[in-house]
């Protein structure tokens, strides 16, 4: 395994327990997720996509907000490029995600980069940062995470195709209200100076204003891009080494801020 | 690409999927290289920008449900930061949201 935050001699921790520390971790995640996996199968039914589809969409395309965009067009009749390309608009945020999270992974990964892509998600990118940031990240817990993530929604998908409306309607006590929850937890310990804080007022107000016009997946690139120009415009000058806290290039072993 | 048909859209799903994955490796493969130094420091500051974008459009500012959501979010607020576990902090969250819908009216 390649240890990146044991500069020294620090217990090597066993591939399959940080895995496993990943998949946990991300089990906070799915009283949010198993009703979104089931509320998008009954969506994609109703909206005439055949069983197959709606399997298909949740192993092959797996990217919530663009699968509920993908049926919503299709059933008002949009032709299959302007689709396409929405998706396409939706998702370059992960173009962000992966160059981020690639500043912690050296050299060969387990499983290979071209798998871990496949499974990257707002969720996974969100919680495997934090655990680097607190010395407990490895390519082993980000697998963990996104298969925690990637088997649920996809199980949640298939019992909503099985299951269909005999099911209550997930979203009426508003379950979904633990994403937003998550990523709260995963900022506040990230605030730890005024820039921090200002870039993510930042972030978060023009997202709000972002989001009347755009659609979530979009808003997330545009404020987030623009606020981190901001941020490392504040820090213009510095040496790249010297940017700690949130980037945390010289990463040391130290204690978790929030517990995963 | 040309008009979807009824029960067709196995071809628009694959087409969906590629784009989608090229969104997500271009990211690990541009990020292998090594990167000038004012990409490193507005990467830096990735985290915490994207957590804040994803949190802000949930609480449904000017929306019915928007105090119920802002008092889930402060009540998460204070037990993650005083009891700094995260699942802590997502139950205490969502029991505010409820409470505080349920007592609103909401």
């Amino acid at each position: 395994m390649s240890d990146i935050n044991s500069p020294v001699s620090l217990p090597k921790r066993s591939y399959f327990a940080d895995f496993r520390h990943g998949f946990v971790a991300t089990m906070v995640l799915w009283p949010g997720d198993l009703p979104y996996g089931i509320a998008f199968a009954i969506l994609a039914r109703a909206g005439g996509f055949t069983p197959l589809e709606t399997q298909a969409l949740s192993l092959l395309v797996y990217a919530g907000a663009s699968q509920v965009a993908i049926i919503t067009l299709a059933a008002t009749g949009a032709a299959a490029l302007p689709i396409v390309l929405t998706v396409l608009v939706l998702n370059l945020r992960h173009v962000l995600y992966g160059l981020s999270i690639s500043r912690w992974f050296r050299g060969r990964t387990r499983p290979p980069r071209g798998i871990l892509a496949y499974i990257l998600t707002d969720e996974t990118y969100g919680l495997t940062t934090k655990a680097y940031l607190d010395g407990q990240g490895s390519d082993a817990f980000y697998f963990g995470s996104g298969i925690s993530l990637f088997s649920s929604f996809n199980l949640a998908t298939l019992a909503g195709i099985l299951l269909g409306t005999l099911l209550p309607d997930p979203n009426r006590i508003g379950l979904s209200f633990i994403f937003p929850l998550t990523f709260l937890a995963l900022l506040l310990p990230l605030l730890r100076n005024w820039r921090h804080i200002l870039v993510a007022v930042i972030a978060g107000v023009s997202a709000i204003i972002l989001s009347h016009f755009v659609a979530g997946g979009v808003t997330v690139l545009v404020a987030g891009v623009a606020a981190a120009a901001i941020g490392a415009f504040l820090d213009r000058g510095k040496s790249d080494g010297a940017t700690d806290e949130a980037g945390a290039v010289d990463l040391v072993e130290r204690e978790p801020e929030v517990s995963l | 690409m040309s008009q979807i048909g009824t029960g067709g859209y196995m071809g628009l799903i694959l087409a969906a999927a590629v784009v989608t994955y090229g969104t997500r490796i271009s990211g690990f493969l541009l990020g292998q290289r090594k990167l000038p130094a004012w990409l490193n420091r507005f990467l830096t500051y990735v985290p915490v920008a994207v957590f804040a974008a994803l949190i802000t459009p949930d609480l449904n500012v000017g929306g019915h449900d928007m105090w119920p959501r802002i008092i889930g979010a402060a009540v998460a607020t204070v037990v993650v930061l005083r009891f700094r576990q995260l699942w802590a902090g997502l139950i205490a969250g969502m029991v505010g949201f409820w409470l505080a819908g349920a007592l609103l009216g909401m």
